[in-house]
């Protein structure tokens, strides 16, 4: 049986551990926090002021026109180039994300057959800029469409389509940034602060000592994963407040099951540090697996910039293993959408199997550990 | 500076790395597994897209945007339904079974084209960069089908001929690998070397070092050398694996990544010695490292391309090393030889190891001694 004196004592015991290093615990409510106020306000998902070339072999009123809706468009800062021995120059230096050139004929082939051809040069080095110079830039030519259509005075192209965004109909990057960037944060934190509990133990070696009681594997895993489960539970309730007052994030769901959903994903991930801290009782190794199993996939494989439905099929299934990818998604639709709960019932039961299965593996492994 | 006690000294700090066999799965596999998985799975392309038309069956030209959709390789779930009723509309959004929705007017599309009259188009936005992808597809797909049906409504008179020049399929891995081979060099030189220093102070053998005739610059180098060498490894398996693996191009110069590796391997063991003075014991440590690594990873351009960051606060990412750092390898390896912003970058970088080592080497000094 499971006895819930030593789960407190246990947890009584890393509580005082964290209280005497008040430098670990402040940071570790506080950080998170700093994190997600700071990148909530600063990045912003339309970007200004780049800085373009463009190259007027044509030179006249119809290309001067083009250059002045680039202008007024307020993306872009433009530099004029005169010859085409800057193009070279240009191009050979590598360093410009997008040059225009304008045909030689540009004016007269608009009147005469309706149709001016630019080269638009991009660098394709960086694949998210150039995804959204393209559009930018589509946008450009539909609008030039209008402008010289009515000049011209044919017909132009209607927008015939009409978007509507739902849920976040301006696109509105807070909305988009802060509930993703603060699963991957919170998980992080309750991987890496765990990661290093039971191998710190072994290395100093009071493991010995805790072994020497009856306390079983399990009640040592609960006891240390209650005293960070609180420590994190604390800090999504800050960066909850702060997403609904600062950012004005609407909360269309229950909150009710915002707050179920973080209990398992919290317990989850502290779980996975206790294992990580079990598997390789050393707090050097410790701290590299923590890192490299919750920094880069929890950024790459969540969803949080690079879609999950984008990947090749095996990896769609891989990306399954980790909890954050759920965790992605119930947050996001929680609170953008007012949404039926048979929608996450496939997150939710991921994540609950993901902990279930965490825990048990830990105290399997440390079961073994412990006996002689 | 004794030539013999260093190596001496070198040589126990790789005895005490590799003593655990899962140092070496850490240091080494973790990377190259990472760089695999990330090079394998993530594409900017869109794919997979939930696509439902709401229009009668009958209709000729809801079919044909259907068929062109099913042809291009964007989609996913292409379904059509014959109804018009708002409530099904908005079912089918919030189940999660469509995200996105084209909706053609009471007659069929072909009627309101003809009237000019607007198609409706619903995109689920709850993950905002993805919306916009979307609608570019499906824009590009409905206008085609229209163009077809009636060639003089659509007529573009500025016509836009974009090439993407270095990588003209726009792949992923060619982009990924040098922001990855950059990524965990520095996280994992980072880490294992500030650890390894706070392990020294949480144990007490730091004192043991410093009363043995060993001056404190040679403690200095005894401690970042061996992490400087592991971490020109993995930058070589990385960057390895992607030419051959992936076939993302090299059109530079091995040297250039060798100088720009070592200058900001510099930077993340100067960094890691700075958090070491300050941390006690290897958990205060790692909380430093995470206080760096955080933000220096989101502000390098590698998640969000630097322009998106807010221009008052821009300057932050003119002094985050990873920045230069991860440029510098996809110039190297996607553009070649371009020797004055490899340089320009290379010396900014030096700058910021410069400064930090100098602050960080005095520091340590004066608290070894």
């Amino acid at each position: 049986m499971i006895s819930k004196t030593s789960i407190k004592a246990i947890a009584f015991k890393e509580y005082k551990h964290i209280t005497r290093d008040p430098f670990t615990m402040i940071i570790a409510l506080i950080m998170p926090l700093i994190l997600v106020l700071l990148f909530g306000f600063i990045v912003d998902l339309d970007y200004k002021h780049i800085k373009i070339d463009i190259q007027d072999n044509n030179n006249s009123q119809m290309s001067r026109r083009f250059i002045d809706i680039l202008k007024s468009c307020q993306y872009f800062k433009i530099n004029k180039l005169n010859s085409m021995l800057e193009i070279e120059n240009k191009i050979n230096k590598n360093n410009t994300p997008a040059m225009l050139i304008i045909e030689k004929n540009f004016d007269k082939n608009i009147v005469r057959r309706n149709s001016g051809k630019i080269q638009l040069l991009l660098d394709g080095s960086d694949n998210a800029k150039t995804g959204i110079l393209t559009s930018y830039f589509t946008g450009i030519a539909s609008s030039a469409n209008k402008i010289y259509a009515k000049q011209l005075n044919t017909q132009y192209n209607k927008e015939l389509i009409r978007t509507r965004f739902l849920f976040n109909t301006e696109l509105n990057s807070k909305w988009f940034v802060v509930p993703g960037l603060s699963t991957i944060v919170i998980g992080l934190i309750a991987i890496i602060l765990t990661s290093l509990t039971i191998a710190k133990e072994w290395e100093n070696g009071s493991m010995e000592l805790l072994l020497s009681t009856h306390v079983k594997s399990i009640e040592i895993v609960i006891g240390k994963i209650i005293p960070y489960f609180i420590l994190n539970m604390l800090n999504i309730l800050m960066i909850f407040i702060i997403s609904l007052l600062v950012f004005k994030i609407p909360f269309e769901s229950s909150f009710f099951i915002y707050s179920i959903a973080c209990v398992i994903y919290v317990t989850g991930a502290l779980a996975l540090g206790i294992f990580i801290s079990v598997v390789t009782r050393q707090q050097q190794a410790a701290v590299q697996f923590a890192f490299a199993v919750g920094l880069l996939p929890s950024f790459l494989f969540s969803g949080f910039i690079f879609s999950i439905e984008n990947m090749p099929s095996l990896f769609r299934y891989f990306t399954a293993l980790f909890p954050q990818r759920w965790f992605m998604e119930i947050s996001r639709t929680l609170f953008l959408s007012k949404t039926n709960l048979k929608v996450l019932l496939v997150p939710f039961l991921a994540i609950i199997i993901f902990a279930i299965f965490v825990i048990i593996l830990a105290n399997i492994k440390f079961k073994t550990d412990m006996e002689p | 500076m004794r030539i013999r006690i260093l190596k001496g000294f070198i040589k126990k700090e790789f005895i005490q790395i590799f003593r655990d066999k899962k140092m070496i799965v850490a240091l080494f596999f973790l990377p190259i597994i990472q760089t695999i998985m990330f090079g394998l799975a993530l594409t900017s392309e869109v794919k997979n897209i939930k696509f439902v038309i709401f229009a009668k069956p009958s209709d000729y030209i809801a079919n044909k945007i259907q068929s062109k959709a099913v042809s291009s390789r964007w989609f996913k779930y292409i379904d059509d339904i014959d109804s018009t009723d708002f409530s099904i509309i908005e079912k089918t959004i919030i189940s999660k079974k469509a995200e996105a929705l084209l909706i053609a007017p009471k007659e069929n599309l072909a009627n309101a084209i003809e009237k000019e009259k607007p198609i409706q188009l619903l995109i689920d936005a709850t993950n905002a960069v993805r919306a916009r992808q979307v609608e570019t597809y499906i824009k590009a797909i409905t206008t085609d089908v229209i163009k077809k049906y009636k060639p003089n409504l659509i007529n573009n008179i500025v016509n836009l001929d974009i090439r993407a020049l270095y990588n003209h399929t726009l792949d992923t891995a060619p982009f990924m690998i040098p922001a990855i081979t950059v990524m965990s060099t520095f996280i994992v030189t980072m880490l294992i070397c500030c650890m390894s220093i706070t392990k020294e102070k949480e144990q007490g053998t730091i004192e043991k070092l410093i009363s043995s005739p060993i001056t404190s610059s040679e403690i200095i180098l005894g401690k970042t050398l061996p992490y400087a060498i592991i971490g020109i490894l993995i930058i070589c398996f990385i960057v390895f694996i992607g030419v051959f693996a992936f076939k993302v191009p090299f059109r530079g110069c091995f040297w250039q990544i060798f100088i720009t590796g070592l200058l900001f391997i510099w930077t993340a063991l100067s960094f890691a010695m700075l958090i070491s003075i300050v941390a006690s014991n290897q958990q205060q440590a790692m909380i430093g490292c995470f206080i760096i690594l955080l933000p220096a990873i989101l502000l390098s351009g590698i998640l969000f391309p630097v322009e998106n960051i807010s221009q008052n606060i821009r300057w932050i990412c003119y002094i985050n090393p990873l920045m230069y750092a991860v440029n510098n390898l996809r110039n190297i390896m996607l553009k070649g030889k371009d020797l004055v912003l490899f340089w320009q970058h290379c010396y900014l970088l030096f700058l910021i190891a410069l400064i930090v080592s100098t602050f960080s080497v005095k520091k340590f000094k004066s608290t070894l001694n």
